[in-house]
């Protein structure tokens, strides 16, 4: 049996005397795809902040690669490999395409080699490399994210909300390279509010509502369930 | 699912291992305010109570005593304000810097859109 990646075990978490996280109960296995889906304001983004350290839960205990790791800070987690792609992702807008890839090089990683990887993911950052990144495409920003993300060689990659606002064709490229990433081993948590492209890619998703996970499963019988879940209609018995 | 064998995850297993925890806490402020409230809460306990001590006592060697854990007192009621004062700021300070973070991005889309506009 192999050590979950990541696990949250009756996590508890919120901001200031506003609790989001009631309870949730969350595996992630090594080389697997979790996505993690729910309406808006059901506490999935709060999950990843609270994975990736930039909150500390009130309760429960949060295990990476077998350790609880409560209280860990997050640039501590990110050097170990825990990497988040935040909603809005989390480029900066006044810097070039170039300086926003040289920002990934805090692990000690040459430049040169970051930016190799970077573009050899998304080759069209190469070729838009002076360009300030505010001025990129939705779908250019969100590629630069991930590129960034991917640079560090992060063991497990959590993307919050990757398809927001962006045509659907730019959707599935990006989610191609999710697919390829995950077909590389790299274990992957994607936070959704729109199912149908993720739970392609995904091993396993779970639905979140009013900050509980309500049901885990294979992404065939989620998708058979997400409509209730939406509309707030008891599927019945978990 | 990869092999659990795999070098990055086995060096990734390793970090993991060496992390330092600080054990922080959720919303360590609220914690510090709640710590200081009691504080000052025992400092005027201890004030009061050596006051009142202090009146039934004839001799000035245990009068100076209580005049002692007065002081005690007083220390300890103005670092209990101290605390609070910096938890309470820290939390103000927190919100200002997202605040300003948050109201700098939308600036620069701003200015951006502007530019898409002129082009």
């Amino acid at each position: 049996m192999t050590t979950p990646l990541l696990e949250m075990r009756n996590i508890r978490a919120g901001y200031g005397i506003i609790d989001v996280l009631h309870g949730v109960d969350l595996v992630l296995e090594p080389g697997s795809v979790l996505a993690l889906l729910g309406p808006n304001g059901a506490g999935k983004s709060t999950t990843l902040a609270v994975a990736s350290g930039q909150i500390q839960p009130s309760g429960g205990q949060l295990l990476i690669a077998g350790r609880e790791v409560n209280g860990a800070k997050p640039d501590a987690l990110a050097r170990a490999g825990v990497c988040l792609v935040p909603e809005g992702r989390g480029v900066f807008p006044n810097l070039t395409v170039a300086e926003n890839i040289r920002m990934m090089t805090f692990s000690g990683t040459s430049y040169g080699e970051v930016a190799d990887k970077a573009y050899e993911l998304f080759p069209r950052l190469g070729e838009r490399r002076r360009q300030l990144a505010g001025t990129l495409s939705g779908g250019e920003q969100q590629m630069l994210a991930m590129a960034r993300a991917m640079a560090t060689d992060p063991a497990l990659l959590m993307l919050d909300e990757l398809s927001m606002g962006l045509a659907p064709i730019i959707v599935e490229e990006l989610y191609s390279q999710v697919a390829k990433l995950a077909e590389g081993g790299l274990s992957i948590l994607i936070v959704e509010q729109f199912a149908q492209t993720v739970l392609g890619v995904a091993d396993r998703a779970a639905i979140m509502l009013h900050g509980r996970i309500t049901r885990t499963g294979p992404p065939s019988e989620i998708a058979e369930e997400l409509t209730a879940a939406y509309l707030g209609i008891d599927s019945g018995g978990h | 699912m990869t092999d659990e064998t795999s070098p990055r995850l086995q060096e990734f297993q390793a970090q993991v291992d060496d992390l330092r925890l600080s054990g922080g806490k959720a919303n360590p402020e609220r914690m510090a305010i709640r710590g200081a409230i009691a504080l000052f809460v025992i400092a005027v306990a201890l004030g009061l109570a050596a006051y009142f001590n202090s009146t039934s006592l004839d001799d000035a060697r245990d009068q100076n005593e209580m005049i002692i854990l007065a002081l005690v007192a007083v220390v300890l009621a103005l670092g209990s304000v101290g605390l609070f004062v910096r938890a309470s700021m820290t939390r103000y300070f927190r919100y200002w810097l997202v605040r300003l973070v948050y109201e700098d991005r939308a600036n620069t889309d701003r200015l951006i859109e502007a530019i898409r506009e002129d082009d």
